[in-house]
């Protein structure tokens, strides 16, 4: 089971593990720590180099570089009151204020120390919730797998942003890109037009390195300068006294909890999980009046939430195959591509595997505990590299790591042509996130729904006979009808923030 | 007309155009669907949000505040690396596209120059001799 003992240490005792953490590490902590420059985009860039690699060294140098990112987001948010990343958006409201008041140095330590709390908690909750995962895995046949596909496509509403009918809309595209290509079942050539390169469908990581990758840098060009570090940031004194330390493990669990909670829900990203905890963790305190003002309990909570989301969503990444967001529909891209189907029965066959991620996350997590408490004083200059560099480089490794996959322009063009639409479409309010998700879901949603069909020899009742499947179903169902029956605005008592695009981590 | 406008009508003419393709897709036999079932469920709800999207179009995202000229002219550049892909030695056309990118967006030809020649020998090492790639 994934929860052994032998299988968590491999990986922690071999040097390749540990290098390869580390490269994903460096990695995130430059796509994190750039405002614009998201995990997400990180993670699609980087994927197509994987394929190299065997899938446990990939996976070491992806979750570390979404480990790194995630909390590399949290650097600019507090040094420069800009978000690096949707999900430290709550970490400018506490982190922005205490940097102004000459607590950097603390401010980037709590930040480290709670990045670690946060994902060391939900790790644990991983691996408790691997053993009733692995058993359930047996009761999962094609009517299961659909339904569990059909409430992973109902998350869309969730990652569609202010529009539902634009986040449809690029669902929808998705789907029909996800139909291209030799069908599963009778092997009848669909929307080919004749094209031998197009039998085997849309090549997926090339879609996805042109929507996150090329169009996020065509975006990032359209936007606003960033703002530069003014070079007074004091960043000693990261440790917080044992006074004060004494204050903070209450909001760190709470923050955890929540975004455990909130990582674990489809669809609900990790910034969602960090606003949660930081309003929570203010409705608990005792000094509520200095949250959004320079709060120590606020940042800690605000970091644990947006942390300890990362294991929750491996939960239903790894165990249903639904993405949590975009970084996850990219960590599921990368398994297919290695040959590895994110699901229930991964937990069965692979516990190795569930093992090693679980023991990368924590080595990752580990590396950027460290390399953020000693290396405060290079993050400045991390934030002087200039825009042009890293958009030049993102544009050409993109393409070129697009062709290099198969040695075939065919994906190059896609990944281009992924990436002027995907720009045109983003600058019209439509979001990208639901493109992917049904990417990915598509193919599986299909291929089940007509197996299903077939063993019950036509009869749709199959769907809603048995309780795994009509429980999804009903989830997903409550999951499309909730925003009729929840019509609240944004919370008016929460900070306002220069908020980026929630579309990507 | 909007720009979100435009895009749906886009998406209904792809959605009838999807619809129009199946019909000679061969059809499904003893109550299992055939391959056109899902492509035509898609294409008839893209046609339904295409027209919601008419109706309600919304607003797009933040206007463009800078590299109104560059955007358009990176693409043209991306397109061209992409026709030239095989016809130019990888290395050589990768600078050459990266020293025109740079200056597009604003940097000054020595800086451009130094990062360019880096960059594509960096790539070139990178992909030819790291991954074993061959791009001729």
């Amino acid at each position: 089971m994934p929860g052994d003992p032998m299988l968590l240490l491999a990986p922690m005792l071999s040097p390749d593990a540990w290098l390869y953490v580390l490269i994903g590490v460096a990695l995130g902590v430059l796509f994190g720590s750039l405002p614009g420059f998201t995990a997400t985009m990180g993670l699609a860039v980087l994927t197509p180099f994987t394929f190299w690699v065997a899938p446990d060294q990939a996976m070491a140098m992806l979750l570390g570089l979404l480990v790194a990112a995630i909390f590399s987001g949290g650097v600019p948010a507090i040094l420069l009151n800009t978000p690096g990343t949707p999900a430290s958006i709550a970490m400018t409201w506490d982190g922005y204020p205490l940097a102004r008041q000459g607590q950097a140095g603390l401010a980037l330590g709590l930040n480290a120390i709670g990045a670690f709390l946060g994902i060391f908690l939900s790790l644990v909750v991983l691996l408790l919730a691997a053993l009733p995962l692995s058993r359930l895995a047996l009761r999962f046949g094609p009517a299961e797998y659909f339904a569990v596909a059909v409430f992973g496509l109902s998350t869309i509403v969730g990652v569609s942003g202010g529009s539902m009918l634009k986040g449809l809309a690029t669902g929808l595209i998705g789907l029909l890109l996800a139909v291209i290509g030799l069908d599963a079942i009778t092997g009848y050539p669909r929307f080919t037009f004749g094209q031998p390169e197009l039998l085997d469908g849309v090549s997926f990581i090339a879609v996805m390195v042109g929507l996150f990758g090329i169009a996020e840098v065509f975006t990032q060009m359209g936007a606003p300068p960033r703002q530069q570090l003014d070079g007074h940031a004091q960043t000693s004194n990261m440790l917080p006294t044992r006074e004060q330390a004494r204050t903070l493990w209450a909001p760190g669990l709470r923050g955890s909890l929540m975004g455990i909670w909130i990582g674990l829900m489809p669809a609900a990203g990790a910034d969602v999980g960090a606003i949660l905890a930081w309003d929570q963790s203010r409705r608990f305190s005792k000094t509520p009046e200095k949250f959004g003002k320079g709060s120590l309990e606020g940042l800690i909570a605000a970091t644990t939430g947006a942390n300890a989301g990362i294991g929750g969503s491996l939960v239903t990444t790894l165990a249903l195959g639904i993405p949590g967001d975009s970084a996850g529909a990219v960590l599921i891209g990368a398994l297919l591509m290695h040959g590895l189907q994110p699901g229930p029965l991964l937990f069965r066959n692979r516990p190795d595997l569930v093992a090693t991620i679980v023991a990368l996350v924590f080595m990752a997590s580990l590396a950027t505990l460290v390399w953020g408490l000693i290396g405060a004083r290079v993050l400045g200059k991390i934030l002087k590299v200039g825009d042009q560099y890293l958009w030049a480089t993102v544009l050409v490794v993109s393409l070129g790591g697009s062709y290099a996959l198969n040695q075939s322009t065919g994906d190059v063009w896609t990944a281009l042509a992924a990436g002027v639409f995907g720009f045109l479409l983003r600058q019209q309010g439509f979001p990208m996130g639901p493109l992917v998700l049904a990417l990915i879901l598509g193919p599986m949603a299909e291929s089940n729904l007509r197996r299903a069909l077939a063993l019950s020899e036509g009869s749709v009742l199959t769907f809603v006979a048995r309780p795994i499947s009509l429980l999804f179903l009903v989830l997903a169902a409550m999951t499309l009808l909730w925003p009729l029956f929840s019509k609240r605005g944004p919370d008016s008592r929460l900070p306002d923030s220069s908020v980026p695009d929630s579309d990507t981590l | 007309m909007s720009g979100p406008r435009v895009v749906a009508l886009t998406l209904g003419a792809v959605a009838l155009a999807v619809l129009a393709t199946t019909w000679g897709f061969p059809p499904g036999r003893q109550g299992v669907p055939g391959p056109a079932l899902v492509p035509r469920v898609l294409g008839a709800l893209l046609l339904l949000v295409a027209a919601g999207l008419v109706w309600a179009p919304g607003t797009g995202a933040p206007r463009l505040v800078r590299h109104h000229r560059a955007i358009p002219a990176a693409m043209a550049l991306l397109v061209a690396y992409g026709l030239l892909w095989r016809v130019v030695p990888y290395g050589v056309l990768t600078a050459f596209v990266l020293l025109a990118f740079l200056r597009l967006t604003g940097l000054g030809w020595r800086g451009a120059l130094i990062a360019a020649a880096v960059m594509a020998t960096t790539l070139q090492v990178l992909f030819e001799r790291g991954l074993g790639v061959r791009f001729q």
